[in-house]
């Protein structure tokens, strides 16, 4: 015969299962949640799957042990002075309905480059090939300067979500 | 003295724009309402005194594009700001409204300052777009590349730079695994997706065949090409010999 206490018992539980909130065994403790054992375990050796940057851009980059810290990845906000600024939020609907077409890269040439070539060829300073003889600032960049002028810090590089579908 | 105050008032409005467009500028003359008033402190992301608790805010259209266009870089610097602390102004009141469980008024504003700014960032991308391609002969915008994606569906994806290549990148091969077409898991996957599409366009033929006969029995006196565009690929012809069709012609 079997001792009291080795007897096999069936029992059932009426508690509902711990899948609540409370059941802290479904989620992940990122950077400074959790005990302070826990914490002290990620001080030392910490998992690098449990760092969560919260939306946060860095600021550098990480050099064996140390952090280096990029001036150009510092996010600026450049805000303009807003005294005396008479824009509003919303247009009257009494305002004359204004057409205008979309700014071109013709637009812009017109105004940059055109009244410099025409007094150029008035006053016989053009070469046989149409180049300046006395070129202007802007006629002496090259497209990769330009390029490397208009993508420096701090610019944007635009893309709607309309073109990735 | 008065006169020549006010010319160099309209000179200053006009030269603040671009340039190029202040011929057509001089015609237009625009008339603003707020619904803020100016003030300088923690106050600014509330709604002034006046408009709290009351049922409706009248407030004016949204910026168009035109609006836009014809404003210089600095304006729509500062318009941008504008909008924005219109907007932090209004989510701000909208929360405070959901915390009394009372009303808030004309929410269509948020929808507006909305409309606005995605208007004003797209102006500036037109403007940007324009000086590549004058000074490159590119657009200067991001690429996008069409690719397969591992489920074997069509996808596009923009291009970013990477200091190190693609082999050598650890991090990159982890995230982008590439479509592999003999594996069983994706040609199921791609079964039952084909079947599913197919299944849809088919159901959504048969609908819009029985919807089209529905409508010819509603309004016999139909305009059949309005029809005919908003349902192209229904038969009118056979929908009419169908037996569920209850005119005659």
């Amino acid at each position: 015969m079997l001792p009291r206490n080795l007897i096999f018992v069936r029992n059932i539980s009426t508690t509902i299962p711990k899948c609540g909130k409370k059941n802290f065994r479904k989620f992940q403790l990122f950077n400074k949640r959790g005990s302070r054992l826990f914490k002290q375990q990620q001080a030392k050796d910490p998992e690098p799957d449990l760092f969560h940057n919260r939306g946060v851009r860095e600021i550098g980059y990480k050099d064996g042990n140390k952090y280096v810290v990029v001036p150009e990845k510092i996010p600026e906000l450049i805000v303009p002075n807003l005294s005396d600024c008479k824009l509003k939020p919303y247009v009257s609907y009494r305002a004359p309905d204004i057409q205008q077409d979309e700014f071109t890269a013709q637009d812009l040439f017109d105004v940059v480059y055109a009244p410099k070539i025409v007094a150029d060829f008035k006053e016989n300073k053009l070469n046989a090939d149409g180049s300046p003889i006395e070129p202007s600032i802007y006629e002496k960049l090259t497209p990769a300067e330009a390029e490397l002028k208009a993508r420096q810090t701090g610019t944007d590089l635009f893309c709607s979500r309309d073109d990735v579908v | 003295m008065f006169y020549n105050k006010l010319l160099s008032k309209i000179f200053n409005a006009c030269s603040g724009n671009s340039g190029l467009k202040s011929a057509s500028l001089r015609n237009t003359s625009a008339k603003y309402i707020s619904t803020t008033a100016r003030r300088d402190d923690l106050n600014e992301f509330f709604d002034i005194k006046e408009n709290w608790g009351v049922p409706e805010v009248k407030s004016g259209r949204g910026w168009t594009k035109d609006d836009l266009r014809i404003k210089s870089n600095e304006d729509l610097h500062k318009l941008w700001y504008i909008l924005l602390k219109e907007r932090n102004m209004l989510l701000t009141m909208e929360e405070e409204a959901k915390e009394q469980v009372k009303l808030f008024p004309s929410p269509e504003r948020l929808d507006k300052v909305r409309d606005s700014m995605k208007n004003l960032e797209d102006v500036v991308r037109e403007r940007n777009k324009a000086y590549h391609l004058l000074e490159t002969g590119k657009d200067g915008e991001r690429p996008v590349e069409k690719y397969i994606n591992p489920f074997g569906m069509n996808a596009t994806k923009r291009l970013y730079e990477y200091p190190l290549p693609k082999h050598m990148n650890k991090k990159w091969l982890e995230n982008h695994v590439p479509y592999k077409e003999n594996n069983k898991d994706i040609q199921q996957f791609q079964l039952k997706l084909g079947e599913n599409t197919f299944m849809y366009k088919k159901r959504k033929r048969t609908r819009d065949f029985n919807h089209v006969i529905g409508l010819l029995n509603r309004f016999p006196n139909m305009d059949m090409e309005a029809l005919k565009g908003q349902y192209p690929d229904v038969d009118i012809e056979k929908a009419k010999r169908s037996r569920k069709y209850k005119g005659w012609d």
